[in-house]
């Protein structure tokens, strides 16, 4: 009868991303049309997808005097904005001058004009977000010296101008952050920021001292209370203990609770679920806001995960860690979790093949259980 | 793809199973020996990057590429877009029998959709191998060949599955069934035997296929025909062949509608099968071997099925006529045996057990459950598991617990659903099937389709449109909002107001229809020129009080009373917009500015309540102007305050 399984699976094509140095960040915009990648170089580019398939590079320009740690988008509608954070202890936003439906433009590179330099950090700035767009044009950075601070842009039209609406000092390092998507008004505005401290004695005294904060666990929930205007602290996840690189809120597709997957020495996939007090909704008793559960916990990029990322969805998983493998995670219907494949670098017999030009078309991706299968067009 | 296919798989007990079906994939460059990280872009596509921890010391000079992945998806490739939306047609055909056979009994309709489906596989294998036929290319034609494989497994089980759980058979007398199904999928001696018919020569023995067409013809229930190839047969006047010939036409044939009961069929049968076992045991028939397997495959002997096993490509051919003749009033779930058996024989290649066969004994054996894990291993994108899966779920035949013993049937049919239009909507064509799959499946559906849709590339007006329309369709109001408050986000930064106004509106949308309006304010405040007069004129603000489109609306509306000369209006129109205080800072000098040609007219245009009003407003606003166009402003007031206070009290006195 034949091979029913005969076509592979993923196709691949490589960019060749032209920056001087490592590459920190790689970012896509709300339609994943726009590509924004970020290196210690100091330079961030802006890539744009050709439709076919390929990607074609129009913008690239020096934005710090240090090396750029992450790149974000704006919800496109506030126009064509991107936000950069760095070693230099700035945070900047960036936005893309004239008409960006011109074909004029197509010759050569579009400008990138730096809108606003936010300075108020003295250490290095390690994340930046925008705000899910239903809260308005806001942006949250975290810094090295464990303060985040959300700024908010008053009139859309004007860049320029950001006003820092909140400092929230957490007394621990920062390395990563992210916003709860949800858009249902029963949530009040969230975020979770993680934390790389090292577990020394010195940090957990440090942390001890800290009334509010009598958890050494490395996740922090805040929350925005419209009543005092502030955002506090509300839980702090006991269950992840060891320091967090990277942080994600999944898309909330209108359930009761909140996925947070996090990359620490495992891969964590953590619910959240608020606790409604029916007799005071609004009240924020202790520890007692939220019921979390660790979903799963996948241990097999050995000692630390570095990234994790979801898709649109949120049915997916990817994460990378310290065996350089990417691996995709899957909810299946019982809602269990489940790697469904490993990207993996492995010398192959003979070399890789060749790659020439910089928009070939996508090539087939060998799989492992044949090494003697090569790619092919 | 099996990131979908597996999205779904069955977890019984513990996981154990799972990582065998795990993929790795070679990165294909040493940048990704270091580091590797990565982000999800659109749909089922990410890209893998060489990300670092650390600084490094100094600039090193680094081959830093970027891998941008994506999942192969064959539904996408051009011929089988036919399939996925005639598919869809069907699909949705299916949900409104389902619903009506919430009240009726619908089991015919359903019967209907299932026969349509097949149909729509038929014709897609018709065009692949069209298209395979006229491929010069090796690769693709090697690909279209493969496509065939899949679509042909696809239509063998799912018309074994019709047979199984959607016809209606009576009395559940699967043979006739079971021999249709065999014939239509493993056609075998089939043009032979038809060819020798043809000819009609005596002597048909000399054909080197003679006997193979005439045994195949037999184990597949054709015994007319058989016996037809027979009489062909130089020595048919035998007395062996006679012998053969008589045992053959008088096999008793079982129908629910014969009269006779199974009992009276089960004896009557076996009785016959007596006597053809006394003929072989008699040894009449050992000059002649091929009539001897004949008369033994006929009385079911394992043994004679087993020597045939090896002309056959798989056990499937030789299911029908083993049914046939051991146990004919099988009924159609009692197949697991006879399969068992089928299955068993040994073959002399001892080729491997393929995936078909895997999904055919579990479909006999009756374990959907496994089924259903079995064919989401097909590399069809799940369009399979999805259409059969549902079929099966509406028709009541599908049960499947979970460990606790809860019916998880509805969550795993949603769930291959949703992969499924979520699959679709990445399409830049097929993503309103795609929606109406995710549309059928409320409410986690929709709440994918609004992240999906939201996000689709608008290249052009038009697209902008249909996403609009598709999205009021399944009533996903906010995404109407996000498109229509992006588009307007794009015009307005290359400068088009109108445009920027028209869809701010259209998608009543507050904000964008407020920095629209900003814009056109500011740009007359700037240039001296309003903008977009057509959109600011057309407008609807009423929804809209204290917003700055009232403001414009009201201001466009002030420029085309002035200009058609009626000053009076004009003038009571801007005199409620000062004194509204609507206006923002900005606009406050071409506000206070403009009543002034109205104060200086040869006409009176304010009363003296108005000037006091002007006066007021200049005073209050005042360092929104310069000191020489206020006192320009203040003297024309004051005099028209003068005039405007004789002209009442000529008024007053003509009373």
């Amino acid at each position: 009868m034949g091979d029913q399984s005969i076509t592979n699976l993923f196709e691949s094509q490589t960019i060749f991303a032209d920056h001087k140095d490592l590459i920190h960040d790689v970012a896509y915009d709300f339609y994943g049309e726009r590509m924004a990648t970020c290196s210690s170089d100091q330079y961030v580019k802006i890539w744009d997808s050709d439709n076919k398939g390929g990607w074609r590079l129009t913008g690239s320009w020096k934005a710090h005097h240090g090396s750029v740690w992450k790149v974000t988008w704006a919800h496109p509608e506030f126009g064509q904005v991107i936000a950069t954070c760095s070693f230099d202890r700035t945070a900047a936003v960036w936005e893309e001058v004239g008409d960006t439906n011109s074909s004029g433009s197509e010759k050569g590179l579009r400008t990138w004009v730096k809108r606003s330099n936010l300075v108020d950090s003295r250490t290095s700035v390690t994340d930046v977000k925008f705000g899910p767009k239903h809260l308005g044009l806001l942006l949250v950075t975290c810094s090295a010296d464990g303060i985040i601070r959300i700024y908010e842009a008053p009139d859309v039209m004007n860049l320029a101008q950001w006003t820092l609406q909140h400092e929230i000092p957490t007394k621990v390092s920062i390395s990563c952050l992210t916003w709860n998507p949800s858009m249902s008004k029963i949530n009040p505005p969230m975020l979770a920021v993680g934390s790389d401290e090292p577990n020394t004695t010195n940090a957990i005294a440090n942390v001890q001292t800290d009334k509010s904060t009598a958890c050494n666990g490395k996740v922090f929930i805040y929350e925005y209370s419209e009543g005092s205007r502030r955002w506090t602290r509300t839980d702090c996840l006991s269950s992840v203990l060891e320091p967090v690189n990277d942080i994600a809120f999944a898309p909330n597709l209108g359930r009761s609770f909140h996925l947070l997957a996090v990359a620490t020495k495992d891969v964590r996939i953590i619910k959240i679920e608020p606790i409604v007090d029916w007799n005071n909704p609004n009240s924020t008793n202790g520890g007692g806001r939220f019921k979390t559960e660790v979903l799963a916990a996948f241990e097999e990029h050995f000692s630390c995960a570095w990234r994790v990322s979801w898709n649109l969805t949120g049915t997916l998983l990817a994460s990378s860690g310290d065996d350089c493998c990417v691996r995709l995670w899957k909810m299946q219907y019982l809602n269990q979790w489940r790697c469904v494949a490993v990207f993996k670098n492995e010398p192959m017999a003979g070399d890789s093949p060749p790659l020439v030009r910089p928009h070939t078309a996508y090539m087939r991706m060998a799989t492992m259980a044949n090494p003697a299968h090569m790619p092919y067009h | 793809m099996n990131t979908s296919n597996q999205g779904s798989s069955f977890s019984r007990g513990n996981n154990t199973q799972a990582d065998s079906n795990t993929k790795t994939f070679v990165l294909p460059d040493k940048c990704f020996e270091q580091r590797a990280a990565c982000v999800f872009r659109s749909g089922n596509k990410f890209s893998i990057y060489p990300r670092s921890q650390t600084v490094s010391k100094a600039p090193v000079s680094i081959d830093n590429k970027i891998l941008d992945v994506r999942q192969d998806i064959l539904l996408f490739i051009p011929i089988l877009r036919k399939l996925v939306n005639e598919s869809n047609g069907t699909y949705i055909s299916l949900q409104k029998a389902a619903e009506a056979a919430k009240t009726t009994d619908n089991q015919v309709e359903f019967l209907k959709l299932s026969r349509q489906y097949r149909s729509i596989i038929r014709v897609c294998i018709e065009s692949l191998q069209e298209s395979a036929a006229m491929e010069q290319d090796g690769v693709k034609k090697c690909n279209l060949l493969s496509y065939i494989t899949i679509f042909y497994s696809v239509e063998c089980i799912w018309h074994l599955c019709e047979i199984l759980y959607i016809d209606n058979i009576p009395g559940d007398v699967v043979l006739p069934f079971l021999l249709e199904w065999v014939r239509f999928h493993f056609p075998c001696h089939e043009q032979t035997a038809a060819q020798m018919l043809e000819a009609c020569e005596r002597g048909s023995e000399d054909h080197p296929e003679y006997w193979d067409t005439v045994i195949g013809m037999i184990v597949q229930g054709r015994v007319d025909v058989a016996r037809a190839l027979m009489k062909l047969h130089s020595s048919v006047d035998s007395n062996e062949f006679k012998l053969v010939d008589n045992s053959l036409r008088s096999m008793p044939v079982y129908s629910v509608y014969g009269g006779i009961s199974t009992g009276e069929f089960t004896i009557s049968w076996k009785h016959w099968q007596a006597e053809c076992r006394s003929k072989i045991t008699s040894r009449v028939l050992t000059s002649q071997p091929k009539l001897e397997l004949i008369m033994k495959l006929i009385i079911g002997d394992y043994a004679a099925f087993e020597s045939i096993r090896g002309s056959y490509s798989s056990w499937f051919d030789l299911l029908g006529g083993w049914v046939m003749f051991t146990a004919p009033w099988t009924r159609r779930h009692e197949l697991g045996a006879p399969a068992a058996a089928c299955a068993g024989m040994a073959t002399p290649t001892h080729a491997p057990r393929t995936h078909l066969d895997q999904m055919v004994r579990a479909l006999l054996d009756g374990d959907l459950h496994q089924v259903i894990h079995e064919i989401q291993q097909i590399s069809d994108n799940g369009w399979f598991a999805t259409h059969l899966t549902d079929i099966l779920f509406h028709c009541g035949k599908l049960k499947i617990l979970d460990k606790h013993q809860n019916n998880v049937t509805a969550r795993l049919r949603d769930s291959l659903i949703l992969e499924y239009g979520c699959l679709l909507m990445e399409h830049k064509s097929l993503w309103s099937a795609g929606l109406s799959y995710l549309g059928s499946c409320p409410p986690e559906g929709l709440r994918r389709a609004e992240l999906a849709l939201e996000r689709m590339p608008i290249e052009t007006e038009a697209k902008a449109m249909r996403v609009i329309a598709e999205a009021k369709k399944y009533g996903l109001n906010g995404v109407v909002r996000t498109v229509c408050a992006c588009a307007s986000s794009r015009l307005l930064r290359a400068g088009r107001i109108g445009g920027a106004l028209t869809w701010g509106t259209r998608g009543k949308h507050g904000a964008a229809c407020g920095r629209a309006a900003h814009a056109a304010l500011r740009q007359y405040a700037a240039r001296g020129e309003l903008p977009a007069q057509d959109a600011l004129l057309t407008a609807t603000p009423a929804m809209l009080p204290h917003h700055p489109l009232l403001l414009a609306v009201k201001y466009s509306d002030f420029h085309r009373l002035y200009k058609s000369r009626e000053f009076k209006k004009a003038g009571k129109l801007l005199v409620s917009l000062i004194t509204s205080k609507l206006a923002p800072d900005y606009f406050w000098e071409t506000l206070l500015l403009d009543t002034l040609p109205l104060l200086e007219s040869d006409e009176l245009i304010f009363s003296s309540e108005d000037t006091i009003e002007i006066m007021l407003c200049l005073e209050l606003k005042s360092s929104n102007l310069s000191a020489e166009k206020a006192d320009l402003l203040r003297l024309a007031a004051v005099r028209n305050l003068a005039r405007a206070s004789l002209a009442d009290e000529d008024n007053s006195n003509s009373e």
